[in-house]
């Protein structure tokens, strides 16, 4: 292993997420590098960590993420998952994932969760429908040492990250399912308000998503699927002056100023997680 | 007195998801040697208010006339009381599989348009959506070409079948439907 962690920038056709994923990686002291699905899947085992980042690999044909998880380079994922290497699913790339029978990964290689068209509901009326982006609020709802990507964040953290997707709506035809990894620890992170009260109502919950769930981990903690954007909140630059709780307070306080705005934003610490980690294990 | 009809509506122009689908399940999944081809079609069920040929017609105007199933530049379109049986080339089988979401809400939508904004009132029921795929095995065994065109339908793990997630979609033979 390098002694700089190198980091995949995993790349399928139709996916456009990249540069800016390379870039959140890079701003916490990881080496990173895109690393397009028709390469060698064997190259993988170089890197000490691989993220999957968003966009619309094939053009979303037949379902979100589905044809990329039939891929060869999905297999080396789930080998090298079974290996303990970390993992990263950005919306896109977490649509992938879940296809590969990555997460929530009860039977590796199984296809255990779908994510589903997006069904926005208000007291259990569908209100809305289908493709949606805003900013949303996050809460981490398990201890921050239970997944690789939340190991350097605070315990009921509330992130403000971005979301943008059509079939993001977490769900599973096994009864029980979502309790279950819950009561696991690998429902990471639930839609939750500025004050991080979560609901699964809309707006806090853009989807309707079963249990407001954003992103789901694997059993060991070292593969996560989340749906909204951390690459596209990595700088308080990115964070829109109107919104509200605290990292909106940030942004506005930071107008005008260049070093203030070049400071981490809320999703840092996801990839800032990842480094730590890395660091501990190297 | 209500009658059932079937629409299909097709791409003229080569289907990229059809083409797509059918090379990842040859190239990919296994399926080279028995999948001779794989096409797709949007499919409907509209419940209308006049039955036999008068529910026919009806089903040719909202084709033809709303701009909602059929774009006529692009689609061509089949109109019946059911979807037409398959067919397939000398030494192949079709088998069609009607596939959708559950918590499909866009047939909703549309009941909704033709009923208030498109005028249609009373005289549209209810309406149905779904996609057919239409696998052409080479086999000529109907039961082992149902066999075949299943596992290719229902994702159960990374290795086999496409089509549907069975924690977010249904399927069903088309003459079952």
């Amino acid at each position: 292993m390098a002694a700089v962690p190198r980091v995949a920038v995993v790349q399928f056709p139709g996916m456009n997420c990249e540069a800016e994923t390379k870039l959140a990686l890079e701003a916490v002291g990881l080496e990173a590098e895109i690393y397009r699905w028709n390469r060698d899947p064997a190259g993988l085992d170089g890197f000490d960590a691989m993220v999957v980042g968003g966009g619309f690999s094939y053009q979303d044909r037949v379902r979100s993420g589905v044809i990329a998880a039939r891929e060869p380079i999905c297999e080396r994922l789930l080998t090298l998952a079974g290996q303990g290497r970390p993992i990263l699913g950005i919306c896109n790339g977490a649509q992938v994932l879940v296809e590969t029978g990555l997460v929530p990964g009860l039977q590796p290689g199984r296809i255990e969760v779908a994510l589903a068209p997006n069904r926005m509901t208000q007291g259990g009326r569908v209100v809305r429908r289908d493709y949606f982006c805003t900013w949303t609020h996050l809460r981490l709802v398990t201890p921050p040492q239970r997944c690789v990507w939340t190991a350097a964040l605070q315990p009921a953290a509330v992130l403000a990250i971005p979301m943008a997707h059509g079939e993001g709506r977490f769900t599973s035809a096994t009864a029980g399912l979502f309790e279950q990894l819950a009561a696991d620890g690998q429902l990471v992170w639930q839609y939750c308000d500025p004050a991080g009260v979560v609901s699964e109502d809309f707006p806090i919950c853009p989807n309707g998503s079963t249990r407001a769930t954003a992103a789901v981990c694997n059993p060991a903690g070292n593969v996560l699927a989340i749906m909204p954007h951390p690459e596209r909140a990595s700088w308080l630059r990115q964070v829109p002056q109107d919104l509200p709780g605290p990292w909106g307070a940030a942004r506005r306080a930071a107008y005008g100023q260049a070093a203030a705005l070049a400071a981490a934003g809320p999703g840092r610490g996801i990839f800032a997680s990842l480094a730590q980690s890395l660091a501990v294990a190297l | 007195m209500s009658a059932d009809i079937e629409l299909t509506v097709a791409l003229k122009i080569p289907d990229v998801t059809a083409v797509t689908a059918r090379r990842t399940l040859q190239g990919r999944l296994g399926y080279g040697e028995q999948l001779a081809d794989l096409r797709r079609a949007d499919w409907w069920r509209l419940t209308v208010a006049p039955a036999g040929d008068a529910a026919l017609a009806l089903g040719q105007e909202l084709a033809e006339r709303t701009n909602v199933f059929v774009n006529p530049t692009k689609h061509v379109y089949r109109c019946a009381q059911r979807a037409a049986a398959p067919a397939a080339p000398a030494g192949c089988t079709a088998v069609g599989v009607l596939t959708g979401f559950l918590d499909e809400a866009t047939a909703d939508l549309t009941l909704q348009a033709l009923r208030g904004r498109l005028g249609y009132g009373d005289r549209v029921l209810a309406v149905q959506r779904g996609t057919l795929w239409t696998f052409h095995l080479r086999t000529t065994d109907l039961a082992a070409a149902r066999d075949l065109a299943a596992a290719m339908t229902v994702s159960r793990d990374r290795a086999t079948g496409l089509l549907v997630n069975p924690h977010s979609q249904w399927w069903r033979w088309l003459d079952e439907s």
